[in-house]
């Protein structure tokens, strides 16, 4: 829970932390291959000039996704 | 791949279309249907937006109610966070009494509200304090304001949303936490948010969860996640409020029934044995 803590100025601090960033970070490196094909376009693009990545950078996190749907949900109320 | 599927079934339309030029003419329903089918589905398999992840919720099963818990801690996000630009217009205070509320806060929290009613008896209308029987308020007039506030987007009344889009709670789930940086080559935009979950990409509703957004009253922790997961919940039950009625009549007549087959079976088998047993002899 947020409460706030008089230590001479009104600092709010934030004790909860979403779990579900740190899952994702876990989930990343079974997803480097698909991180790199998504580097590699930017690069690509990058050189080229023109483009976008959107269907890489969605495989990728297609990928991270369903690494994080097994184990979030189990450390939620 | 899409594509490709589409023009199969484009093409078995099409002989099936020219069968019935013969002279048949069921198949001209089949083909349309192929076609309808075909089409219908492509529009759901777009190319440009991220599958939601199916997540472990506690209500889906078919042997599975709501989590209470959940659904009042949902309703304290909606009502906290999301009730200044999304109505919920189907769902009236009373709805919630033994849901995930007692009469008295129900009760309570309508008071709270101011209602228009009338007219009186000189024909005036005039402002009361809500009720039980009062449905929930929606935070503009009409379309109009709503757009003129949200920079063009309209945030949609969320009473059936759950069951208004394809994936349900784990896409609401997955739309709330899947704000992310835009990928590369694409430019960003001023008033759109980039969203993979939503078609298209560009969702004209700011991140609307961050963690401590919301005060719960059982000291659960109020995570992004944990709050997107319980207005999920809640969001799940103002679709369907009949769910746990449902299954549970469900579950109560598949035992019936399953007891009466075996008196059938039962019965079947001695009536016919008399039957089974004789000798027919045909000459
Ligand atoms: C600042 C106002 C605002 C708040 C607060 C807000 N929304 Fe929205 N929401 C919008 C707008 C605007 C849209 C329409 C976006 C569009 O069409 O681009 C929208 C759209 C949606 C949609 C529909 C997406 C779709 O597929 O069409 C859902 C679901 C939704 N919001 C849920 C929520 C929930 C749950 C909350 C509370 C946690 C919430 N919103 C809080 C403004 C808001």
């Amino acid at each position: 829970m947020a409460e706030p803590r008089y230590g001479g100025a009104y600092v709010p601090i934030d004790l909860c932390t979403d779990p579900k960033p740190d899952v994702d970070r876990k989930c990343a490196p079974g997803c480097s291959a698909a991180w790199e094909k998504y580097q590699a376009c930017a690069t690509r693009i990058e050189e080229k000039g023109s483009g976008e990545c959107s269907g890489y950078y969605m495989d990728y996190f297609k990928c991270v996704d369903k690494c994080t749907a097994k184990s979030l949900f189990s450390q939620l109320a | 791949m899409i594509r490709a599927r589409v023009a199969a079934a484009r093409g078995a339309a099409l002989r099936l279309a020219r069968a019935a030029q013969q002279g048949k003419t069921g198949p001209v329903v089949v083909a349309g249907t192929v076609v309808g089918v075909a089409t219908f589905s492509s529009v759901y398999a777009s190319d440009n937006v991220l599958a939601p992840p199916k997540q472990p919720w506690d209500h889906t099963g078919y042997t599975q109610a709501y989590d209470a818990a959940s659904v009042r801690r949902g309703h304290m996000v909606y009502a906290q966070v999301c009730a200044s630009c999304h109505g919920l217009a189907r769902i009236a205070y009373r709805n919630m009494i033994g849901v995930c509320y007692t009469e008295e806060e129900v009760k309570a929290m309508a008071e709270d509200t101011d209602v228009i009613d009338g007219p009186n008896d000189e024909g005036e209308m005039f402002e009361r304090p809500g009720k039980l029987s009062d449905y929930l308020p929606s935070p503009y007039p009409n379309e109009e304001a709503a757009r003129f506030a949200n920079n063009g987007a309209y945030p949609p009344d969320l009473s059936l949303i759950v069951k208004a889009r394809p994936h349900g709670v784990d896409y609401i789930f997955a739309l709330l936490t899947g704000y992310k940086d835009v990928p590369a080559g694409i430019a960003p935009r001023d008033t759109q948010y980039y969203n993979p979950y939503f078609p298209g990409g560009w969702i004209g509703m700011p991140p609307p969860l961050a963690d401590g957004g919301v005060d719960y009253d059982d000291g659960t922790e109020a995570t992004a996640s944990q709050m997107a997961k319980d207005v999920c919940t809640f969001l799940a039950w103002t679709s369907e409020p009949e769910a746990d009625e449902r299954k549970l009549m469900g579950i109560k007549w598949m035992t019936l029934l399953t007891v009466m087959f075996g008196f059938t079976w039962y019965y079947k088998r001695v009536k016919w044995s008399v039957i089974k047993n004789r000798r027919l002899e045909l000459y």
